[in-house]
């Protein structure tokens, strides 16, 4: 019946042309799915017309006596095994591990005896170079490659890390086939990304995010091959994450008691992650943005009003030590519980009323001889707070304004862009010789009507004027989910596919950018979204998936 | 801990403006509400509902219904101590004057109750089992559990309460993309808890068919997604019959003459072939397709209109009214087609609109002579074509929506001038989002709320006193282009609650400011029935919330899947 495509798509052109049918302007699109193309699409694929059947109790994934393996491959060769074969009870699976509902009940569409006369693909043999590296970092190796030709497939790949790219793609390319039951085609891949951070960042402040919900996300970011979790755990709003130094941050700043992250909790996400090769990199953002850490420990500044004090709170206040050696023990904490080697240090949007008003503050603009200039002030703030992250061992990712303020920061230090207009930002930040990454046109919390993720998708990171050099040193993307309107109601269907558009960009080769060209395989992603029973929205007008979510 | 009430709304730059809401706020509000400021306390196990109405499905199924919602699974409820003797609820009583149990509420049927809690007991009195539903769900929002874990409510409550306008329509649409059966009955669940009482099925359109039926099946079997994507028999029972013990009208929509696709590919012959100069079924780009839009000259399409209409009134058994579309109608291809040039000549036509007046003028009879009413968008009716005058015209024109339009309010008041009944849904399409919010320099506000909260629908009305009684109500819409069900819920809900109110509450109850607060205390409260609304301003509810150990979005008695 999808012989009908054309008539609609007439009908779509038709009602554009009139210009004036507002239910309409929209609503004919209707367009073929692919079938058994990945997403983001690989650097390199080649597929014949040569179809292979796939049956649970004939296929095995292989580690070559030759190759590097790690408990990280076996359990992405169980949970591969899961999602290709058992899709509908997959989610299930990894959100409740322990929970009964397995597989048994689910039998394949084909019996090996209707698949006689085929030729199976019978294994998947998984070689890797290296040793596994525990946890995934930005310079990992993503590449790999992946044959698929008779009843044998390899897939090849530098590091553990590849190998689970290339297993995510080996998944994509197999595809319900009516006479076949699962099929995939004669095929080869070489694949890497061209950008190494391709994050998504979510918010937990402004509405708190059950773990359950967070692992999803993982899970699909994993399906778009996205590596970083850019986790803005706390803000203004609460501060979820209960420390072991101070839990009366929590305690006292936390929504209520239910709606904190335990040590356990961030335990948690972090392995989730990392089993799909995703680094948690977590924002403590200040001296702004940090109302909810002032409840009992008091290191924010106090706001006055005609000399006296108010009941106000503003930023962290840098006139006092005390502040100082707080963010010490804080951070000394995050660095030992978040293993990534970049901790996200915000510095954005500072309000700098509160510090004018307060009279200690001004003594020590006087002491330090800022003038009335209170970027100077933050500048001092964050300089403290570079060297104590600097002085725990790691690394750190900042918003622009740090950089835009003239704080001395390391050399590896990656710069957050998120203000238009971002190309004149690149720009600047690479010209200063630091690595930086993307998020001004990521902003996906900013929904609108329509096709919104064309958008998103002609955004490119290296669209600044720049030398070659400096291209290189932009590392990547983020799209961005703030969570003023989003929580665990609708946050994976507002997220969803649309950061998957974002993750092709930061994935595929450059010349990836014809939107109408994306646009069937990205139905059929949505699609495949649903299958594993991730609730990815429709983007792309009228549709329908052979899966769809009731729940 | 549960802690419900204390809600913190932290804004950094700016604090909220608008007065908190108490935890159990009734949403929308009531037209006379009157409570003290005491509490009193309810034992689950000691709390009885009575009814004077006997063996009346409406009201039996009802209260077995709010039983998870006066006393929610998985969340603890303290049982009062036996010193609070006088502070125990113990019972409410539905009574129903009329005494009489209805099958299926009518646009003018009474909607009005009133509650009195009183001494420890409570009273809910209705004319009729409609308003002694409106009145349950009422006093179903009175209860709260407080911070000690207690069910309370207020010690004495007074509250008369009737709607503004009878018609509270929701629009949902099953043809851009296919609604799942339990997603559709959660709605139906949502209209209820925001006193909603219509649901407009649109449940065809061009991109699929997905209503089975048994006269016809070819028109799911090629009009249909795929054999999954429809509506069997039972499934569109089952709907009608969710709804109609909730009190709401189902009024299935089969759009026609246009957005006929997918009855094209069950019929091809039904539609017209567009000509490019001589050539047959040849389209000419951007200005028709090769076929569209029914043919009116043809006898067997209102052959087919006709049993399948006699179908639908069959499967509708209750509801009076077919909506028959009627819209967007454009006679490109029309004209293009020498037979119907021919037709029109002989027939002393001239153009598209007699054409189309022609078309709907039959089907209008036609539905008269099956003994149903007609419900139509508001386009043949601008066409200048009489209708029988229990048509009820639904405006969805606007300048809005169309640049060279008049305004929705020039619509209605010359609709309901001409003695007509109009619903208007122009100001809510509730599917064109936009980003809601920090907008304004000086505040912190969900605009996006606020556009939808402040429609008055009586605007730059200049009909009469006899015309305003026509405005029989609003309509929300959430086209589905870019919904199905894995974002319907959360998308409707809770920004529709802001059209609900204006459709039920005074006029004067319009301050956004306030209700916003009230909103998120209701839209936690639709959290703790297991529908997935969004939130509209920061902050938290409960353990309850989506994922987390109470959860009830998956909690089996607030959802109905297999």
């Amino acid at each position: 019946m999808r012989s009908l495509t054309v008539l609609l798509i007439l009908l779509a052109m038709i009602s554009h042309s009139h210009g004036k049918r507002p239910r309409h302007s929209l609503n004919s699109f209707y367009i073929e799915p692919t079938v058994g193309q990945p997403w983001p699409k690989p650097q390199s694929i080649r597929t014949t017309f040569e179809q292979y059947a796939l049956h649970p109790a004939a296929f095995h994934f292989l580690v070559n006596s030759t190759s590097q393996t790690c408990d990280l491959l076996t359990s992405a060769f169980d949970r591969y095994y899961k999602l290709i074969f058992y899709p509908s009870s997959y989610l299930n699976y990894i959100l409740n591990p322990k929970s009964t509902d397995n597989e048994i009940k689910y039998k394949p569409k084909k019996s090996l005896h209707d698949l006689r006369d085929v030729t199976l693909l019978k294994r998947l043999n998984v070689h890797i170079q290296e040793p596994c590296e525990q946890y995934p970092a930005l310079e990992s190796d993503e590449s790999y490659t992946l044959t698929i030709n008779g009843d044998n497939g390899m897939l090849e790949s530098v590091s553990i890390w590849g190998a689970i790219r290339g297993l995510e793609t080996f998944s994509h390319i197999v595809y319900p086939d009516e006479n076949l039951g699962l099929a995939i085609n004669q095929t080869v891949i070489s694949d890497f990304p061209r950008f190494q951070h391709r994050g998504l960042l979510l918010d937990t402040s402004r509405h708190f995010i059950s773990i359950r919900t967070l692992k999803m996300n993982l899970e699909a970011m994993a399906n778009s091959k996205m590596n970083v979790f850019h986790l803005h755990i706390v803000d203004d709003q609460s501060f979820p994450y209960e420390s072991r130094t101070f839990p009366d941050l929590s305690g006292a700043g936390a929504y209520n008691q239910e709606h904190v992250y335990s040590q356990n909790d961030i335990a948690d996400l972090i392995e989730f992650a990392r089993q799909r090769g995703i680094r948690v990199v977590v924002e403590f953002d200040s001296p702004g943005h940090t109302q909810s850490w002032g409840r009992v420990i008091d290191v924010l500044t106090h706001c006055y009003n005609g000399g006296k004090p108010t009941n106000e709170l503003g930023p962290m206040d840098p006139s006092r030590n005390s502040t100082f050696d707080f963010l010490k023990k804080l951070f000394s904490e995050i660095a030992n519980v978040f293993p990534d080697h970049y901790v996200h240090l915000g510095g954005d949007e500072v309000n700098f009323d509160c510090w004018r008003s307060n009279p200690d503050v001004q003594a020590f603009m006087r002491q330090m001889e800022f003038g009335n200039d209170y970027s100077l002030l933050e500048q001092y703030y964050m300089q403290n707070v570079v060297n104590i992250v600097a002085s725990t061992g790691k690394g750190y990712t900042v918003w622009q304004e740090i950089i835009d303020n003239n704080v001395t920061v390391k050399a590896d230090t990656v710069v957050d862009v998120w203000k238009e207009p971002y190309p004149v930002e690149l720009a600047r930040v690479t010209k200063l010789g630091y690595r930086t990454l993307l998020s001004a046109c990521w902003y996906l919390n900013y929904i609108s009507y329509g096709q919104d993720w064309i958008n998103y998708y002609k955004c490119d990171p290296h669209n600044f004027n720049g030398t070659d050099a400096q291209k290189k040193l932009v590392v990547g993307g983020e799209a961005c989910m703030w969570g003023e309107l989003i929580d665990a109601t609708n946050v994976i269907s507002t997220t969803w596919p649309r950061a998957a558009t974002v993750a092709e960009r930061l994935w595929s080769a450059a010349n990836v950018t014809d939107p109408n060209a994306a646009t069937p395989r990205l139905e059929e992603h949505r699609c495949r979204y649903l299958r594993r029973g991730i609730p990815a929205a429709p983007v792309n007008g009228p549709s329908y998936c052979d899966v769809e979510y009731n729940r | 801990m549960l802690t419900m009430i204390v809600i913190d709304y932290i804004e950094a730059k700016f604090p909220l403006r608008g007065e908190p809401s108490a935890p159990n706020a009734p949403w929308p509000q009531p037209q006379y509400l009157n409570v003290s400021s005491d509490y009193i306390y309810i034992d689950p196990e000691f709390f009885i509902v009575y009814s004077n109405l006997k063996n009346c499905d409406i009201i039996d199924k009802a209260i077995e219904r709010y039983k998870p919602i006066f006393f929610p699974p998985k969340l603890s409820i303290q049982i009062p101590n036996i010193f609070h003797e006088d502070q125990i609820f113990l019972s409410v009583s539905i009574l129903v004057k009329s005494k009489k149990c209805h099958t299926y509420p009518q646009l003018h049927d009474d909607q009005s109750y009133s509650i009195t809690i009183e001494n420890s007991y409570g009273i809910i009195f209705a004319e009729n089992v409609w308003g002694a539903l409106n009145g349950l769900e009422t006093f179903s929002q009175l209860l709260f559990i407080n911070e000690n874990n207690y069910l309370v409510t207020n010690a004495s409550i007074y509250i008369h309460d009737w709607p503004r306008f009878p018609y509270r329509g929701i629009l949902l649409d099953t043809a851009r993309h296919f609604l799942p059966v339990p997603i559709i009955k959660q709605h139906l669940d949502a209209m209820v808890y925001n006193k909603f009482n219509v649901f407009h099925w649109h449940i065809t359109d061009d991109q699929s068919w997905p209503f089975v039926s048994q006269k016809f099946p070819q028109l799911t079997e090629k009009g249909a997604f795929s054999s999954d994507h429809v509506y069997t028999p039972d499934d569109v029972q089952d709907i009608i019959e969710h709804a109609r013990l909730r009190g709401i009208r189902t009024i299935p929509e089969f759009d026609t003459p246009g957005h006929v696709a997918a009855l094209g590919r069950a019929f091809p012959e039904f539609l017209t072939d567009c000509y490019n100069g001589s050539i047959a079924g040849q389209a000419i780009y951007g200005v028709h397709a090769e076929r569209e839009i029914l043919d009116p000259t043809k006898e067997e399409v209102y052959k087919f209109m006709n049993e399948f209409l006699k179908e639908v009134k069959n499967i509708f058994k209750y509801e009076s009214y077919i909506h028959l579309g009627m819209d967007e109608v454009y006679p490109a291809c029309w004209m293009s087609n020498p037979n119907i040039q021919n037709f029109l000549k002989e027939n002393n036509m001239s153009n598209g609109t007699d054409l189309m007046t022609y078309y709907s003028k039959e089907i209008l009879k036609l539905m008269k002579s099956i003994g149903g009413k007609s419900m139509v968008w508001q386009d043949i009716w601008d066409d200048g074509v009489k209708l029988p005058s229990d048509t009820v015209i639904e405006i969805w024109k606007d300048t809005s929506l169309l640049s060279n339009s008049p305004s929705w309010s020039y619509y209605l008041s010359k609709a309901t001038s001409e003695g007509y009944d109009a619903v208007l849904a122009a100001p809510f399409y509730l599917n064109m989002i936009s980003y809601g919010k920090y907008n304004t320099p000086e505040s912190v506000m969900n605009l996006e709320f606020f556009k939808w909260y402040n429609i008055d629908l009586f605007e730059n009305f200049t009909g009469d006193n006899i015309a305003r009684q026509r405005l029989i109500g609003g309509e929300a819409a959430l086209w589905a282009e870019f919904i199905d069900g894995t974002n319907s819920l959360s998308r409707l809900w809770p920004r529709v609650s802001a059209v609900a109110e204006r459709l039920w509450s005074s006029i004067y109850v319009n301050n956004p400011e306030d209700a916003q607060f009230r909103l998120d205390v209701h839209r936690c409260r639709m959290l703790r029935r297991g529908i997935p609304a969004a939130p509209i301003l920061n902050g938290y509810c409960g353990s309850y919330e989506v994922g987390m150990k109470h959860s009830m979005v998956n909690e089996p008695i607030f959802n109905y899947i297999n």
